[in-house]
């Protein structure tokens, strides 16, 4: 992805020109094993825009040394049908995981576990003597919390803050829902983790990255819902603020890559917004409205972000189509 | 452990009411030297802790004492006889006041020849100040074996929503919650709603903010009334 | 004057004579005098040139005067906000204790120039981002200066911020706008809240909402709310000041009260209600905040009649 400013508006705002929204266009993760045989086939054919690669550690043998004699084909694999590559790695266990799994090709890791920042500075430091060590560019690797600990809810600001590496919140809702006593099963009439969905969201946005996840009840049902239902739990999850969502079912892919990102018409609505905003300003006028709707300087900045983040998302669907077509592939 | 669903609370200074608490199956029983006791009945009711304590201890029922925050040290003092399980402290603003009380505990623990770190505390948060330092404020002590939302809509003047809750009311009950697991604690809380909370609600009402609470993560609550604690107990239980 | 009664909170342009000259007559609480978002880049000097005349034109009717400055022009702005007859300072897109720090000391500056007693003009911090909503507690405890809480609620800069459409029909904020209300009141500070009421369809002129808007936050017992439309200042004003029934009944619940303390006791009846520490300590406030809104109208009466005698 590149990270070009826009040029700032004729308004002066520093707005415009500073942030990136969303920092990144990562719509629907899917999370496949690399013990399973037909993981480039699955990767390839969803059209996910991440791909979380689990490897588990196999007592039987020395496992460190199994996964880094298969990582590096497993990341090829997964990255076939041009998905970013993340690996998920254990607390517990981060280090040794770290050791074994962490090779070229990677975006970075999805820490699962984590209850405070003392565990992404761990992985943090890890992760700069391995990108010196096996030839990765240095601070390359991003570190993606998986949130599934009360710990790491109460101590999310401090997580975010542990290291530049951050990106992404992700929640595991089931097991959150279960270290916090609560039913994972959608029999309220709202959503028991709504706040804490909106946290999440807060706080990595506070520091430049981005929180993913689903709307209440799929979340919990994580269930292969009718078209319908999803596209609708989607549009309701991006009004909440997330990006992306990981999905249990290939089926949900294409409603998050379509979902996650502003529609078609409303990038042609922000494209005249922009345009009858820039008449007025020429004008002399600081709102004009569309439809009853006041534009002013704020509304404009957010039609020229939303449409560039309308425009990349685009790319991206251009990139992993191209991907598609290589012969070979 | 016996499960601890419901929360009573039985006026201190009345004997008649402590004598047949047991009779509307509480799992805990919480003595009450704050909101129930009118000022002129303190002595008396502190006066009457030792007895009561003593016959709830032997009961083999999970006996604890709610002191007043502007008073707790005196409270404190005539709370700790043997059979206490612990004392229950409303609106704790900061984590001192929680070690310096768990301090206190500790001194009178010994002067009463109980086991040392017997007596538990429970917290309930009842300040915007409480709940900002939720964490902070139930690390400060050992005992803490319990934090709960106290009686918010009151006591933090929570307005009604159009949404027919309380303003901040779940916001502040996912806090608690987040703050008690984190750290190994019980939740105590109900989703008492406008209209139907605290001593005015009804059994329904009850059964209900129990079973939503339940459903949020809570194991328990405090029940304001004898008649609330039947559908706390029925609300909290494993569907 | 008054500061605390801001009922209805109305943002007025100083370059539109039409609005500025006529404000006085409208009987808001406050006008907010605003160099940001309503004015066009290209009228931002001209309009700063306009707000210490703007001041007496929108007061004249008893109105306390807020000025809305820009972020990235804040010492641009200030030299030409800060004035005799100013209340209140408004800081958007406040993101860091040192954003605030900043303001502060300038306007400690300009107090002591102009005569002004020093930190006697309120700086309210505007929450619009979500580094500030996690940055809120350090700023409000950044100065001396009075300060009072903003936001952290909807408008389109959060929203943006957020990279999130505005309108849904659900709260898109609410651990935002919860956690700011939660620091300020833990630090005694007043705050501007507020009550999620779905509103659709993005108009901001419909007297209808404002009423439904009042009598939320009425219920909710929160007193401040901002306007953007003239048709919502005297639906937030009624709707914000307590009825005559419920001074009665607070009048009620205090003697009530007072009796059983009298004898002795702490919880008792009145007409079938519980009257408790609690339920006095509201009375207390209902009376309180009548009293204060009764004052206000009362000062904005005696300058509106000195204002049409003029």
């Amino acid at each position: 992805m590149t990270t070009q400013t826009m040029p700032s508006g004729a308004d002066g705002s520093p707005l415009a020109g500073e942030k990136l929204t969303p920092k990144y266009i990562r719509r629907s993760l899917l999370a496949l094993s690399i013990d399973d045989p037909q993981l480039a086939q699955k990767a390839f054919a969803s059209w996910a825009d991440a791909v979380i690669l689990d490897a588990a550690k196999r007592p039987d043998r020395n496992w460190q040394e199994d996964l880094k004699a298969r990582m590096p084909a497993a990341i090829h694999a997964a990255a076939r049908g041009g998905a970013e590559v993340f690996v998920r790695i254990e607390r517990d266990t981060a280090v040794a995981e770290l050791d074994a799994t962490i090779f070229a090709g990677l975006s970075g890791v999805v820490l699962k576990g984590a209850t405070g920042p003392d565990d992404v500075v761990t992985v943090s430091r890890r992760l700069s003597a391995l990108e010196v060590a096996r030839g990765i560019a240095g601070g390359s690797l991003e570190i993606d919390v998986e949130v599934n600990t009360p710990g790491a809810v109460w101590h999310s600001l401090e997580i975010a803050r542990a290291s530049p590496r951050f990106g992404v919140f992700l929640i595991n809702e089931a097991e959150l829902c279960r270290n916090l006593g609560m039913q994972a099963s959608p029999t309220l009439d709202f959503d028991p983790l709504e706040y804490i969905k909106s946290q999440l969201i807060t706080v990595a946005t506070s520091v430049g990255g981005q929180a993913l996840g689903m709307s209440y009840p799929l979340s919990l049902t994580e269930e292969n819902a009718n078209d319908d239902a999803v596209a609708k739990a989607v549009r309701r999850a991006r009004d909440t603020g997330f990006k992306g969502a990981v999905c249990p079912h290939a089926s949900w892919i294409k409603f998050c890559n379509e979902g996650f990102r502003p529609s078609s018409e409303e990038a042609a609505y922000y494209v005249k917004v922009i345009e009858v905003f820039a008449e007025g300003i020429k004008r002399g006028m600081a709102s004009v409205p569309i439809d009853g709707k006041m534009i002013d300087v704020p509304v404009d900045v957010r039609a020229k972000l939303y449409l560039k983040w309308a425009n990349r998302a685009q790319e991206r669907d251009d990139e992993k189509a191209r991907a598609h077509a290589k012969p070979g592939a | 452990m016996n499960p601890r669903r419901s929360w009573m609370i039985v006026p201190a200074h009345d004997p008649d009411a402590v004598a047949r608490c047991q009779e509307h199956k509480p799992d805990v029983v919480v003595l009450d030297l704050e909101y129930s006791v009118p000022p002129k009945s303190k002595e008396a009711a502190r006066a009457g802790l030792a007895d009561a304590v003593k016959k709830l201890g032997e009961a083999q029922v999970d006996a604890f004492v709610r002191v007043e925050r502007d008073t707790r040290w005196a409270d404190v003092r005539a709370a700790m006889h043997r059979g206490l399980k612990g004392i229950v402290f409303p609106g704790p603003d900061a984590p001192e006041e929680v070690s310096d009380l768990g301090n206190h505990i500790a001194a009178m623990e010994k002067e009463r020849g109980l086991d040392p770190g017997i007596v538990e505390l429970v917290l309930m948060l009842e300040s915007a100040k409480g709940f900002w330092n939720a964490a902070a404020i139930a690390q400060a002590s050992p005992r803490v074996t319990a934090l709960g939302v106290g009686r918010i809509d009151l006591t933090m003047q929570l307005g009604p929503l159009p949404q027919d809750e309380f303003r901040l009311y779940r916001f502040l009950m996912t806090r608690t919650l987040v703050a008690a697991r984190m750290l190994g604690q019980q939740p105590l809380g109900a989703l008492w709603r406008p209209g139907s909370r605290g001593g005015e609600a009804t059994k329904a009402g009850t059964a209900k903010a129990a079973r939503e609470a339940r459903l949020m993560g809570f194991t328990g609550c405090v029940c304001a009334t004898a008649e609330q604690v039947a559908p706390v107990n029925e609300g909290f239980a494993p569907a | 004057m008054n500061n605390r009664v801001s009922r209805c909170a109305m943002f007025v342009t100083p370059t539109n004579p039409r609005f500025i000259d006529k404000a006085w007559t409208r009987g808001g609480d406050v006008y907010i005098l605003d160099i940001e978002d309503s004015i066009a880049p290209a009228e931002k000097q001209r309009c700063r040139t306009l707000i210490r005349e703007s001041i007496e034109k929108a007061n004249k009717g008893g109105a306390s005067i807020y000025v809305r400055i820009n972020k990235p022009f804040v010492d641009a702005d200030l030299p030409y906000a800060v004035w005799p007859g100013v209340d209140r300072i408004m800081l958007p897109k406040t993101e860091s204790a040192a954003d605030l720090r900043h303001a502060h000391e300038i306007i400690l500056r300009l107090e002591k120039e102009r005569g002004i007693p020093p930190n006697s003009i309120e700086l309210s911090p505007m929450i619009e981002s979500a580094l500030g909503t996690m940055n809120i507690y350090e700023l409000l405890t950044a100065t001396p200066r009075k300060i009072y809480s903003q936001g952290g609620a909807g408008g389109y800069d959060m929203s943006v911020d957020l990279g999130i459409e505005m309108f849904a029909d659900f709260d898109q904020y609410t651990f935002p706008v919860a956690y700011v209300a939660l620091a300020a009141m833990s630090l005694d500070i007043e705050a501007t809240g507020g009550v999620f009421i779905p509103n659709t369809s993005g108009r901001v002129d419909q007297s209808d909402q404002a009423a439904k808007q009042a009598a939320a936050f009425h219920a909710a017992h929160i007193h401040h709310a901002g306007a953007l439309h003239p048709a919502f200042i005297q639906p937030l004003i009624s709707g914000l000041t307590p009825t005559a029934e419920e001074v009665a009944w607070a009048n009620k619940v205090v003697d009530a009260f007072d009796q059983l303390t009298d004898a002795g006791e702490a919880v008792g009846r009145l007409d079938g209600k519980v009257i408790d520490k609690y339920e006095y300590k509201l009375a207390k406030r209902t009376l309180d905040w009548a009293a204060a809104c009764a004052a206000k109208d009362a000062y904005k009466a005696r300058a509106l009649s000195r204002a049409q005698a003029a």
